[in-house]
């Protein structure tokens, strides 16, 4: 299944995928948002895997066969982060643009080590691993920092990673603005 | 460490046990009680903890509570009203309108859909002792996730979660009144009346 949450109006609506539009929680489009991209499995629990887009990603012919080819056998796939290497500068560069509080961030205990994620694109199987691991990231999330690259890699153990990809246009998908 | 949390002026402070009130990211204060509740393990480095509600006065120490769960990790109370499963609990919290009825609904249908048996237990959910192991920390994970999927109302949750690795204790005595708690009222009603 491929999805998306577009809510809080910061997004058109998407009807090409699967889009969820309804706000959770009252007054909070961020982690109305976050629910769907952190718990596939309690939304569309039949599903055998899910491929989380951003709303403002739009993939390209041929795409999700050629990832789920490049995928294999792995549970979840994302791509590297084409611009910082390590949980260590994505929270640098967090507080550096004051996207969230730093007490926020400095109260979540991290797996710091292995390569920062893209979150952009998940690909995740429909797994009892997956769905333990879906439920800690949603934890650490509303615990901690609402960035959620900063605490993929303490949710999620044996990660493939795509190599480095062109974020905005690159020969899987193409991304556009947000409206806002 | 026993600990309750307060965040929406439901119940008045108390100093006897450890109360949290600082979590404030969800615009309903019920919902950021249950974040101290369900994930006990993100906030608590004890070996041990034991939520309380705050409605409730427990006549036993933490001490004593951990000698009696014996091999488990989890404790808690039988519910006290003749109910043994979930989806008995379901239905009540939808005659009593106490969350959006379609709500309840889906998350039951889910169970039901997942082949979660019925009278798998039921338990009060007022007073919880936990041992932070591995599997409880992953547990509690499971149950927030249900809390915030589903309905608040995290009784019918828990057995989704837990059933199985809960000793239960049994209330012996009245409901509000007995061995082990006393349970006040709130300081503020359902119907928001002080």
């Amino acid at each position: 299944m491929i999805y998306t949450s577009i809510t809080g109006n910061y997004d058109k609506p998407r009807t090409d995928i699967k889009c969820f539009t309804e706000e959770k929680f009252e007054n909070n489009p961020c982690l109305s948002a976050k629910i769907y991209k952190c718990l596939p499995h309690l939304f569309m629990p039949d599903s055998d895997w899910w491929l989380w887009i951003d709303g403002s990603i739009t993939l390209k012919e041929g795409a999700v066969k050629a990832l789920i080819e490049m995928a294999v056998e792995e549970e979840v796939c994302v791509f590297e982060h084409p611009d910082r290497k390590t949980v260590d500068e994505e929270i640098a560069e967090v507080k550096r643009l004051k996207l969230d509080k730093p007490e926020n961030i400095d109260s979540m205990i991290l797996n710091k080590s292995g390569k920062l994620p893209a979150c952009g694109l998940i690909l995740r199987r429909n797994t009892e691993a997956i769905r333990r691991a879906n439920e800690r990231w949603w934890a650490l999330i509303t615990a901690g920092c609402i960035r959620d690259q900063i605490s993929f890699t303490t949710a999620f153990k044996d990660i493939k990673y795509f190599p480095k990809e062109n974020t905005i246009n690159n020969k899987y998908y193409q991304r556009i603005k947000h409206k806002r | 460490m026993n600990y309750n949390a307060i965040t929406g002026g439901k119940d008045a402070p108390r100093d006897d046990i450890k109360v949290f009130t600082e979590y404030d990211k969800f615009l309903e204060p019920r919902r950021n009680a249950r974040f101290y509740k369900a994930l006990s393990h993100l906030f608590i480095e004890d070996e041990y903890s034991l939520w309380t509600d705050g409605n409730i006065k427990l006549k036993v120490s933490e001490e004593e509570f951990i000698k009696l769960m014996g091999d488990y990790d989890v404790m808690a109370f039988n519910h006290p009203y003749d109910r043994d499963c979930l989806y008995q609990e379901a239905e009540e919290c939808i005659k009593l309108g106490l969350d959006y009825p379609e709500l309840i609904e889906e998350q039951v249908a889910r169970y039901k859909k997942e082949g979660f048996k019925e009278h798998q237990g039921l338990w009060h959910t007022c007073t919880i002792l936990r041992r932070h192991t591995p599997e409880v920390k992953r547990l509690n994970e499971k149950w927030w996730a249900e809390i915030c999927r589903g309905s608040l109302r995290d009784q019918i949750s828990f057995p989704y979660a837990f059933a199985g690795k809960v000793k239960t204790l049994e209330i012996d005595g009245h409901p509000f009144d007995n061995k082990w708690f006393k349970r006040e009222p709130h300081k503020i009603t359902r119907n928001g009346m002080i």
